[in-house]
C-alpha cells in the first residue's frame, strides 16, 4: 500500500504539492488527472523518492521510497537512458544495477516492440522508441510499484494500445499521470484529480 | 519594546573597539626594529584568528547540517563563511600593508600568508557556489560538502606551500607574534584585540544568521501568498 | 564491486563511441603545454644532469608547474563533460532510483575519470617531452608513480565536484573555481617531483611529496565516498 500523509513539496517560492493525504491499495491502477502544473509529476517523483518532501511523508509498505528501491519502477518525462549506449547495453547496465538476470533483456525488448533495434544506439531513437525503451527499463526488475508519468505521450496508437497489457500484472500497483481522460478511464480502477497541488 | 541582547553586545563591541584603537595608537610602545608599522599586527593577527575560527565553524556546522538536515545549521555555516571571507581579506590586506615596509614588497611568499590566500579562494568559491546553486536545498547540501573539504585541505595546503620553496630560507625576517610577545603592554593590547575581534565575529555571525533566516521566512510567506493568489485551473469531467 | 565495474564500463563504453571527453582533454592539454613551452629557453632541458648550462636549473624548476597546470585544466574540462553525461536525459536520476550505494556510484565514476585522465597524460606527456626537448631518460620511469598518485587525487576531487556543480548555474565556471584551490597540494606535489626529476634525475628528499599526495588521495576518496549521496540527491 502506498500511503501519502500530509505531503507538501515547495520549490523555492512555488508550492507544487500541498498537504496531500492519500492511500493507494495494492494491486490497483490509479490515474492522476490534472492540468499542466497541477503537481502530477512532482507527486510521482515524491513517491519514487527522486524528490524529498518538504513536510509530510510517503511510505510504501511502511517504509520510505529510499529503502525499497528495488520495488519501485519509475518512468518520467525523460527515459533515463545513455545516448551513446545501444538499447541492449542500456538494459544490461540497469540489469546489473538492479542485480537481475541479463537474459531477460531480449524478451523485454520484444515486448516493447524494439526486438530489431537492440544493437542501435539510443541517440538514433525517435521520441516514441526512447519512451518504449524507457518503459522496458522501468519493467526490467519487475517492480511491485509502477509509477508512470504521462506514459502515453510520444507513443503511437499501436504502442498506446499495448501499454496497458504491459504494465498490468498480478498484484502490481500502478500510479500513472495523464491529462487524457478517456485513456485514464480505460486503464485505471480509480481516478484522482489534482488541482493546484491538492487532490479532490 | 523588548531589549535586544544583540544591541547591548554591539554597544560593548563599539566601546571595546574604540578603546583598542586608542591603545594601539597612543598607549603601546613602538616596536624597536619594525617601528610604527608593527602596530598593524594588532589588527592583522586577530583577523587571521577570526578567519580560521569562522572556517572551523563552517566545518562543524556543515557536518551537523548533513547529519540533521536542519536549516539552522546551514544558516550558521553560510553566515560564518561570509564573515570568514571578510576577515581573510582583512588578514591579507593588513599583511600586505605590513609587508611593504618590512619585506620591501606587498606580497612575499610567506607560507602562512599563502595558506590564507588559498583559503580565501576556496571560500570565495563556496560563496560563489551558494549564489549560483539553483535549488536552495541542493545548494545547502553541496555547500556543506565544500565547507568540509575546504577545512580538511588546510593542513595539506599548509605543508605544500611550506615545502614548495624548501631549498630557500623563508623570507620572513620577523615573526609578528615573536616580536609582540615581549613587553607587557603589547601582550595586553594583543589579547584585548583578540577578544574584541572574537566579539565582532559573533555579532556579525548573529546578524548574518538573522538575514538568512528572514530570507527563508520571506520565501515561505511568498509561497503561501502565491498559492492563495493564483487562480488554479479547475477541470471537472 | 560488480556494480562499480558496470558503472565504470558504462562510462568507458559510452566514451569509446562519443569521443567527447578524452580526445578533447588531450588536445586541450597539448595546446596549453605547447604554448607554455615558449617560456622555456631552447635546449635548457636537454643539458646533461650534473652540469646544467646557464638557465637550465630555473627552466627545469618551472617545467613541472607548466606541465601539471596544463594537465589539471584539461582534467577539469574532462571531468565536467563526464559529469554532464549523467545529467543529459536525466540518466543520473536512473542511477539514483537504482538500489545502488552512492559510494559505488562515486567509485564507478571515479574509475572512468581516472582512466580518461591517465590516457590524456600518456599522450600529452611524451609529446610535451618532444616539444620541450627533454631526453626520455630524465623523466622515465620516475614520472609514472607521480602520474598515478596525482591523477588519483585530481580525479577524486573532480568526480565529487563535477557531480556537485552539474545543477548549478554557470556550472562550467563553478567546477574549476572549486577544484583548483582544493587540488593545490597535488598540483604542487606533482610539479615539484617532476621538476626535481629534471634537475637531479632522482627524487631525493622531495620524495616526501608522495606521502603528502597519498594522504590527499585518501582524504578526498573518503570524503567523496561519504558525501556523494548529498551531492547527487535532488
Amino acid at each position: 500500500m502506498i500511503v501519502l500523509d500530509g505531503l507538501t513539496k515547495t520549490f523555492g517560492r512555488v508550492r507544487a504539492i500541498t498537504n496531500l493525504s492519500l492511500q493507494i491499495a495494492d494491486g490497483t491502477t490509479v490515474a492522476i488527472l490534472g492540468a499542466n502544473g497541477s503537481g502530477k509529476s512532482t507527486l510521482l517523483k515524491l513517491v519514487a523518492g527522486l524528490v524529498k518532501p518538504t513536510s509530510g511523508s510517503v511510505t510504501l509498505e511502511g517504509s520510505p521510497p529510499a529503502e525499497c528501491k528495488s520495488a519501485i519502477g519509475y518512468l518520467g518525462h525523460e527515459p533515463f537512458l545513455y545516448r551513446y549506449l545501444s538499447a541492449t547495453e542500456n538494459l544490461n547496465f540497469y540489469a546489473d544495477l538492479y542485480r537481475v538476470d541479463r537474459t531477460r533483456v531480449p524478451k523485454l525488448l520484444e515486448d516493447v516492440g524494439l526486438g530489431a533495434k537492440g544493437a542501435s544506439l539510443v541517440r538514433t531513437f525517435s521520441r516514441g522508441e526512447s519512451q518504449r525503451l524507457g518503459l522496458a527499463r522501468t519493467l526490467l526488475h519487475e517492480p511491485r510499484y509502477l509509477l508512470l508519468d504521462e506514459p502515453f505521450s510520444g507513443l503511437d496508437e499501436t504502442s498506446s494500445e499495448r501499454l496497458p497489457g504491459l504494465i498490468a500484472q498480478n498484484g502490481r500497483t500502478v500510479l500513472l499521470s495523464t491529462h487524457d481522460r478517456p485513456r485514464a478511464e480505460q486503464v485505471a480502477d480509480r481516478l484522482i484529480h489534482l488541482t493546484g497541488g491538492r487532490a479532490e | 519594546m523588548k531589549k535586544d541582547p544583540l544591541q547591548l553586545t554591539q554597544t560593548v563591541l563599539a566601546i571595546g573597539f574604540m578603546a583598542g584603537l586608542v591603545a594601539i595608537f597612543f598607549w603601546v610602545p613602538t616596536e624597536a626594529f619594525q617601528g610604527v608599522s608593527q602596530r598593524i599586527v594588532y589588527l592583522h593577527a586577530p583577523s587571521a584568528w577570526v578567519a580560521y575560527l569562522a572556517f572551523g565553524v563552517v566545518l562543524v556546522c556543515s557536518v551537523a547540517y548533513l547529519k540533521t538536515s536542519e536549516s539552522r545549521w546551514d544558516w550558521v555555516a553560510h553566515a560564518s563563511a561570509k564573515v570568514g571571507v571578510l576577515f581573510t581579506a582583512t588578514t591579507l590586506i593588513t599583511g600586505a600593508m605590513w609587508g611593504k615596509p618590512i619585506w620591501g614588497a606587498f606580497w612575499a611568499w610567506d607560507p602562512r600568508l599563502t595558506l590564507t590566500l588559498v583559503l580565501f579562494l576556496i571560500y570565495l568559491g563556496y560563496l560563489a557556489f551558494r549564489a549560483n546553486a539553483g535549488d536552495e536545498n541542493r545548494g545547502a547540501r553541496i555547500g556543506a560538502v565544500i565547507g568540509i573539504a575546504g577545512f580538511m585541505v588546510v593542513p595539506l595546503v599548509h605543508f605544500s606551500v611550506d615545502w614548495w620553496r624548501g631549498q630557500h630560507p623563508s623570507r620572513t625576517v620577523v615573526r609578528p607574534e615573536a616580536s609582540a610577545a615581549l613587553p607587557q603592554e603589547m601582550l595586553i593590547v594583543l589579547l584585548g584585540m583578540f577578544a574584541v575581534f572574537t566579539l565582532l565575529y559573533l555579532v556579525l555571525l548573529a546578524l548574518g544568521v538573522r538575514v538568512l533566516k528572514l530570507e527563508d521566512e520571506v520565501m515561505e510567506l511568498e509561497a503561501t501568498f502565491l498559492e492563495n493568489a493564483v487562480i488554479t485551473p479547475h477541470i471537472t469531467g | 564491486m560488480r556494480t562499480i565495474l558496470a558503472l565504470a564500463a558504462k562510462d568507458l563504453r559510452g566514451e569509446s563511441r562519443a569521443k567527447q571527453i578524452a580526445p578533447v582533454m588531450v588536445v586541450f592539454a597539448l595546446t596549453l603545454v605547447f604554448l607554455l613551452t615558449f617560456a622555456l629557453p631552447p635546449g635548457a632541458l636537454r643539458a646533461p644532469v650534473p652540469l646544467p648550462k646557464a638557465g637550465a636549473i630555473s627552466a627545469r624548476e618551472i617545467t613541472g608547474l607548466l606541465l601539471w597546470t596544463s594537465i589539471f585544466f584539461a582534467a577539469v574540462i574532462g571531468f565536467g563533460r563526464s559529469a554532464a553525461a549523467d545529467r543529459e536525459g536525466s540518466a543520473g536520476d536512473g542511477l539514483l532510483l537504482a538500489p545502488v550505494d552512492p559510494a559505488a556510484l562515486y567509485a564507478g565514476k571515479l574509475i572512468g575519470n581516472l582512466a580518461f585522465l591517465l590516457a590524456t597524460e600518456l599522450v600529452a606527456i611524451p609529446l610535451f617531452m618532444l616539444f620541450a626537448n627533454i631526453a626520455p631518460g630524465s623523466l622515465l620511469p620516475g614520472i609514472l608513480p607521480v602520474m598515478l598518485v596525482a591523477s588519483l587525487g585530481m580525479a577524486a576531487v573532480g568526480t565529487l565536484f563535477g557531480a556537485a556543480t552539474q545543477y548549478a548555474e554557470a556550472r562550467s565556471l563553478m567546477l574549476p573555481l572549486l577544484a583548483f584551490p582544493l587540488s593545490l597540494p597535488v598540483i604542487l606535489g606533482a610539479s615539484k617531483l617532476t621538476s626535481t626529476l629534471l634537475i637531479e634525475n632522482r627524487f631525493g628528499s622531495e620524495a616526501r611529496w608522495f606521502i603528502l599526495m597519498a594522504v590527499f588521495d585518501v582524504v578526498f576518496l573518503t570524503l567523496g565516498a561519504v558525501t556523494f549521496e548529498f551531492v547527487i540527491e535532488e
